[in-house]
């Protein structure tokens, strides 16, 4: 019967096969999420309430958000207004945008950027540590193993942006 | 005038004479051909007999083939091993056959059918050894000639041989001889689970699925509990794609060999398939997957197809629970979502590592780890596996 056993053994092999690892950056679909759930929970002047709603990204070094963020462009829409994505690879580069995100292989470059924005009521959103203190609104920090976010009235203020007080109460505020 | 008529009557004689003397010299040669028989001459005896076969007169004498069919097998008997030997016996077996046709009488029907059970043994004998050396198509090519003419000296049926017939058929590809034989087989009773697996798969591979089920069936009824054909219905009905049936005949599978990590394994990925392919009832398909999973490490911990595939349903749940959500879900059901993902990536966790400890070089087993510390939100270690797995790949 060995010859059996032979049949079934390749048999066995044939049919075990390993599952796939999802190919899912979890961590970008939770960032945009919480982007999205920004514009409902901040308001900004009269003069950007037009248009499409821009959001840019400087930096390129995180696709996984910035797809994302094309897919929620595609998706959802703020009111009446539809998002648009922007990519920036420089602070040269950055346009007139409603919110400003800075990956973390740029986020030395706030400085710079929150100048480059400094008129234009813009949210500007970080996620490496230190962000607020160099001028985010918004900045992604980790607490175990969570995302959470934390949030600076003054910066948001200096912005000319009004924050609601469930998004304060949601956030880790950095005020020093 | 007179002198011509003389000349036509001597030459009349002198033919006749002639055609006499012939037949006399042939009838001398099969006298011949006897007496070296007796003397146990048998070359002598050959010579003489392929002279005195020649003549009309002998050719129809039943005698004459009965003794050079007795001839060729003792020249058979001396020079078995020999490919001279091998063309004896096919001599021998051409010659009784022609006896057997001519003797009307049945003056040598006992004499012919010892000489044909004798080639027969020798044949049945090369089919079992050509058979035991793997010489599959030898052997049928003899056991064939052996059940062809097996009815020339009994009345039974030898059904070992029509099985093993079929078996060889089987064995060089020959599918239709292969299923003829093996039905035969079953039909005779013959009682070996192997005729059944054989049988049902060479019915599978010419896509006679009713044949094949019928005798998938017959072999349950027959062989139970029979180790065989428990992995043949488990093979049968993944093959045909019949999942109730597998999923069914593993639990009976593993009811009977609780231990045997195989019947396990592929009810798990039984159960995993059946979760990519049915997203309503996919919940409940990986829990029955996991619970199969965790009997493997019941039986062996060290199991890394066991531990990966916990790893993964649990590290996948999470991302597939994140992908199903709209981005304007608010902050709270978000917050839920996180923690209630946070939980399946700490629930892969151990499964990932143990599976690493396993293979440390397995590049789905680093993806998932990379995947689970980087939905748990720990950066360095998700960039620490990712950098292995680079390694690997240059």
């Amino acid at each position: 019967m060995s010859f059996m056993r032979h049949i079934f053994v390749a048999f066995v092999l044939l049919w075990v096969s390993m599952l796939e690892v999802c190919a899912q950056d979890v961590n970008s679909k939770i960032k945009a999420i919480f982007i999205y759930n920004f514009t409902k929970y901040i308001e900004w002047p009269e003069n950007q309430k037009q248009g499409d709603f821009v959001i840019g990204v400087l930096g390129n070094s995180n696709p996984n958000l910035i797809k994302e963020l094309d897919k929620m462009a595609a998706l959802s829409k703020i009111g009446s207004r539809g998002f648009v994505v922007k990519i920036y690879n420089s602070v040269e580069e950055i346009t007139k945008c409603q919110l400003l995100f800075i990956t973390a292989d740029k986020s030395n470059l706030i400085t710079a950027a929150v100048q480059k924005v400094a008129k234009n009521n813009t949210l500007v959103i970080g996620e490496n540590a230190g962000q607020i203190k160099k001028g985010a609104v918004i900045n992604f920090v980790y607490q175990q193993n969570k995302q959470k976010f934390e949030l600076s009235k003054t910066n948001a203020e200096k912005s000319g942006l009004t924050i609601s007080s469930s998004l304060v109460n949601m956030a880790i505020l950095d005020e020093k | 005038m007179i002198n011509k008529f003389v000349h036509i009557v001597l030459l009349t004689l002198l033919t006749l004479a002639s055609v006499v003397g012939s037949a006399y010299a042939q009838q001398e040669k099969l006298l011949e051909a006897e007496q070296a028989l007796k003397a146990g001459d048998y070359e002598k005896a050959k010579l003489a007999i392929d002279l005195a076969i020649v003549a009309e007169d002998v050719a129809i004498d039943p005698k004459a083939w009965y003794y050079n069919a007795f001839i060729n097998k003792e020249l058979y008997k001396k020079k078995e091993a020999t490919s001279g030997g091998m063309t004896y016996r096919e001599n021998a077996l051409t010659y009784i056959m022609k006896c057997v046709s001519i003797d009307k009488e049945n003056k040598y029907s006992n004499e012919c059918k010892n000489i044909i059970k004798y080639l027969l043994s020798t044949i049945k004998t090369d089919a079992v050894n050509t058979l035991n050396k793997e010489d599959y198509k030898a052997s049928f090519g003899y056991f064939k000639y052996y059940l062809t003419n097996y009815h020339l000296i009994s009345n039974t049926i030898d059904t070992s041989s029509v099985y093993y017939t079929g078996y060889a058929a089987h064995r060089i590809g020959n599918i239709p001889e292969a299923i003829h034989y093996l039905d035969l087989a079953m039909q005779y009773s013959y009682n070996d689970p192997l005729l059944y697996i054989i049988l049902s798969d060479d019915y599978l591979a010419t896509n006679n699925i009713k044949q094949a089920d019928n005798v998938v069936m017959l072999a349950t009824e027959k062989f139970n509990d029979n180790k065989e054909i428990e992995q043949l219905r488990v093979r049968y009905y993944s093959q045909t794609n019949n999942i109730t049936l597998l999923i069914l005949s593993l639990h009976q599978a593993i009811r009977t060999a609780p231990k045997n990590l195989d019947y396990h394994l592929l009810l798990s990925q039984v159960y995993e398939k059946l979760a990519v392919n049915d997203s309503v009832n996919k919940r409940s398909h990986l829990q029955n997957a996991e619970k199969s999973y965790f009997q493997i490490l019941g039986i062996n911990a060290n199991n890394i197809t066991a531990n990966y595939s916990l790893g993964i349903i649990y590290y996948n749940q999470a991302v597939d629970i994140i992908n199903a959500q709209n981005y304007n879900i608010d902050f709270t059901t978000l917050a839920q979502i996180q923690d209630e993902c946070i939980d399946l990536f700490k629930k892969a966790l151990p499964f990932a590592q143990k599976a690493y400890e396993l293979d440390p070089t397995n590049k789905n087993v680093l993806e998932m780890l990379s995947g689970i510390h980087f939905g748990l939100n720990d950066l360095d270690k998700s960039n620490q596996f990712k950098a292995e797995l680079e390694n690997l790949k240059k």
